[in-house]
């Protein structure tokens, strides 16, 4: 798995359905991302913080997975 | 069932020499020798009935710092071997050095100890007041000791077949003006644990006061304290050694140094207050291997603000043990990182204490930043004036729980109570 980093983004939108480990968020200059669905606790604790950062306007850093475009890591700023 | 030692004084004498050794010269020195240690061992048992009444001037005498400036102000007395104190004054602050090379090692060797602590520890004085810095030389005749007298330093000249004159060591002065600092801030009792981890922390300042002094790293440094001062002929190189305690001197007249470097040999006895300048010798020990494991250059940086972080963390009690002393270095090492933590952590398991977590309530605290990854109960926070810690992994929803408490903490700037260690949080409230 290669990792792709990046640093301080806004949070544009975030998406969630009623359906297991499925959160989402749309960062600033980048298409849609899922978080990677590792474990539904993880994914709820990814989806907490994108929906902290854009209700707040903070910045995220983190990381995704280049080969599946999936959320990795996430920094509230 | 413990018994507990109770001294009828338990306050700080603060001489550099113990009793243990003048009590070995007046037993097996020349008579000459003997006479010198006699009379010193009469002028501490002075010094001790003292003390009370002089703590009362000190609480009366004039600091003049306005608040926030850093205020150096040294005046050297000669008490022309006598013991009146604080004598004649001979130097004042900003006069050149003159012949009297006691006089010039006073005036330097206090600079030197109130630089390390306002350069580098932020602290304004012994008193974080700006206390003017008071010495008396040519203290009695022979007089073989200095100390700390809640008020001033005082330095004898030494019988010149024991002892050379007490300034020729410039960490005796970062030692024994560090006594002050402690009374100021921790005011470890001066008996057993708390009074060693006292001896231990006077030994610290006083060996960093010595190599900031020199510009030696920790490895360049020899860790002794009080070298210099053995007259020539004294088969030994110092009063203590940080690195290597009890092998300082092994001597006809002053016995063999009985410092202990780990928890197994600690001595129990009832003589020196309960063996504080002989126990002293195991926390030393932690605090040379804590600046060599931290690497780097200087001990005084990082492992000198380690310690000086402790001394002056309100969790510190004036009956301290070394257990607790080290729990807090290690949580205090924290804000320099794990890898000081870390080595703090090996210096004390080197002398035989093992660091325990520190579980406490912390109030008001800054949420700074959080992470988290879609693993299973792996959220952290960095909170302030703690850094990074990771939410207790007990069940999924409960981190789940926190790490939602925490994230709004910082997206909104609210504050914190976090009940937390070393490593981790485990309740928080948000406020």
């Amino acid at each position: 798995m290669a990792l792709v980093n990046f640093s301080n983004l806004g949070v544009v939108q975030t998406f969630t359905s009623p359906h297991q480990a499925n959160a989402w968020g749309l960062i600033s200059s980048q298409p849609y991302r899922k978080v990677q669905p590792i474990s539904t606790d993880g994914t709820t604790n990814m989806f907490v913080l994108l929906c902290a950062a854009k209700a707040s306007g903070r910045t995220v850093s983190g990381s995704y997975d280049d080969g599946t475009g999936q959320l990795y890591t996430l920094y509230l700023n | 069932m413990t018994h507990r030692h109770v001294y009828t004084d338990e306050v700080c004498r603060c001489c550099i020499v113990p009793p243990y050794i003048l009590e070995a010269v007046a037993e097996r020195g020349t008579d000459e020798q003997r006479h010198a240690a006699q009379q010193t061992l009469a002028v501490d048992h002075h010094i001790r009935s003292q003390r009370a009444a002089l703590t009362q001037a000190q609480s009366r005498s004039t600091n003049v710092a306005s608040a926030g400036a850093m205020h150096r102000n040294r005046r050297i007395y000669t008490a022309s071997h006598s013991t009146g104190l604080p004598g004649t004054l001979v130097r004042s602050e900003g006069q050149g050095p003159g012949s009297d090379v006691a006089i010039n090692e006073a005036y330097d060797g206090l600079g030197a100890t109130f630089d390390l602590y306002s350069a580098v520890y932020g602290r304004n004085s012994i008193d974080d007041n700006g206390m003017d810095l008071i010495g008396t030389v040519h203290y009695g005749n022979g007089y073989n000791n200095a100390f700390w007298n809640s008020v001033q330093m005082v330095f004898g000249d030494g019988d010149g077949t024991i002892f050379n004159r007490f300034t020729i060591a410039i960490d005796v002065m970062g030692h024994e003006l560090t006594h002050g600092v402690t009374g100021a801030t921790a005011k470890l009792e001066y008996h057993d644990q708390p009074g060693a981890l006292n001896e231990s922390i006077s030994d610290v300042f006083g060996s960093l006061v010595k190599q900031r002094s020199l510009g030696q790293t920790a490895a360049q440094a020899d860790w002794l304290i009080g070298a210099g001062l053995l007259a020539s002929g004294i088969k030994g190189v110092a009063l203590r050694s940080m690195k290597a305690p009890g092998t300082a001197y092994d001597d006809p007249v002053l016995g063999k140094d009985p410092q202990p470097d780990h928890m197994s040999r600690y001595v129990n006895t009832t003589s020196d207050n309960g063996g504080v300048h002989i126990n002293s010798g195991i926390p030393n020990k932690a605090f040379y291997l804590a600046a060599i494991g931290i690497g780097g250059s200087n001990a005084w940086d990082v492992a000198g603000k380690i310690w000086y972080r402790t001394l002056l963390d309100s969790r510190v009690k004036t009956n301290s043990s070394f257990q607790e002393f080290a729990n807090l270095t290690a949580d205090n090492a924290n804000t320099f990182g794990a890898a000081a933590r870390a080595a703090v952590v090996a210096a004390w398991h080197g002398v035989g204490i093992e660091v325990a977590p520190i579980l406490s309530w912390q109030y008001n605290k800054s949420v700074l930043s959080t992470f988290t990854s879609p693993h299973s109960m792996n959220g952290w926070a960095y909170v302030q004036d703690n850094g990074w810690r990771k939410i207790q992994p007990l069940t999924p929803d409960g981190v789940t729980k926190l790490f939602a408490l925490l994230v709004d903490s910082q997206a909104w700037n609210r504050k914190v109570h976090v009940y937390a260690d070393e490593s981790q949080i485990y309740q928080a409230y948000e406020v």
